[in-house]
């Protein structure tokens, strides 16, 4: 067979294996924000302690929210999925993870998810 | 002989599946467009019914008569906090011509109550959209 013609067919059955189907289609990592009460432990746990716990961070960042009396670092976790069929998207779910530390010390979270419970 | 009409045999096979390639393609142009579509997630979070909450007060039924049923959960937690709040989370995604739009709604509970809110989103025209 041809390579163009390889090709095409090798789209076509590509595009038939999703096709109208629905398939997931996933990014970033899973973390389990039930580790942040478990595992760590607020002006305890260290960002190593929290490294081990959760993994590397996708992002990082400042915050400075108008109860706390200076700003502290942000380490991100971002995760989503989308149930796509053929090319449209029919649902898309998300876990998003902040850690907030004070110099290297563990000092919260906010996190808030739309996955399905595991 | 035989190596000439293997030749002509694997030409006539060729030009076949060439012409069935065509076809294949031809149905991948009429099919694929009739997948593509525009995508809506969830409910535009009614963010204008936060005026009727009392911070302290109002309860989760009281938010669920208000905003509706969340799309998730979450948590909230702090040194300069004290207890962890519980968080109601809805969540809204449009994906139109090739742009996704979204909007987010955090709703905090203490003990309970609503302790307050955090809510943002791409959507500029937000009273349009509710």
């Amino acid at each position: 067979m041809r390579p163009t013609s390889r090709a095409l067919c090798t789209i076509l059955l590509a595009g038939l294996a999703t096709g109208c189907g629905t398939v997931r289609l996933e990014l970033g990592r899973r973390v389990d924000p039930s580790l942040l009460e478990s595992n760590l432990r607020i002006g305890q746990s260290t960002r190593a302690d929290v490294l081990a716990a959760l993994g590397a961070p996708r992002g990082e960042g400042r915050a400075w929210f108008p109860m706390d009396a200076g700003p502290r670092t942000v380490w991100s976790y971002a995760y989503g999925e989308a149930m796509v069929e053929g090319m449209r998207v029919n649902d898309t779910r998300e876990l998003s993870v902040w850690v907030y530390f004070d110099g290297d010390r563990y000092d919260g979270y906010l996190w808030f998810s739309t996955l399905p419970k595991r | 002989m035989a190596s000439s009409g293997t030749r002509r045999m694997s030409g006539v096979r060729r030009r076949a599946l060439d012409r069935r390639a065509a076809l294949l393609l031809a149905v991948l142009v009429i099919w694929l467009p009739g997948c593509v579509g525009s995508a809506r997630i969830g409910t535009p979070p009614r963010v204008d019914r936060l005026s009727m909450l009392t911070r302290g007060v109002s309860t989760r039924q009281d938010v669920l008569l208000a905003l509706g049923q969340p799309r998730g959960d979450g948590a909230l937690r702090s040194s300069t906090l004290g207890d962890a709040r519980r968080i109601w989370f809805y969540q809204y995604v449009v994906a139109e011509g090739g742009r996704q739009d979204s909007m987010r709604l955090l709703i905090f509970f203490l003990d309970d109550r609503y302790d307050g809110h955090l809510w943002f989103s791409s959507i500029l025209d937000v009273e349009r959209t509710l």
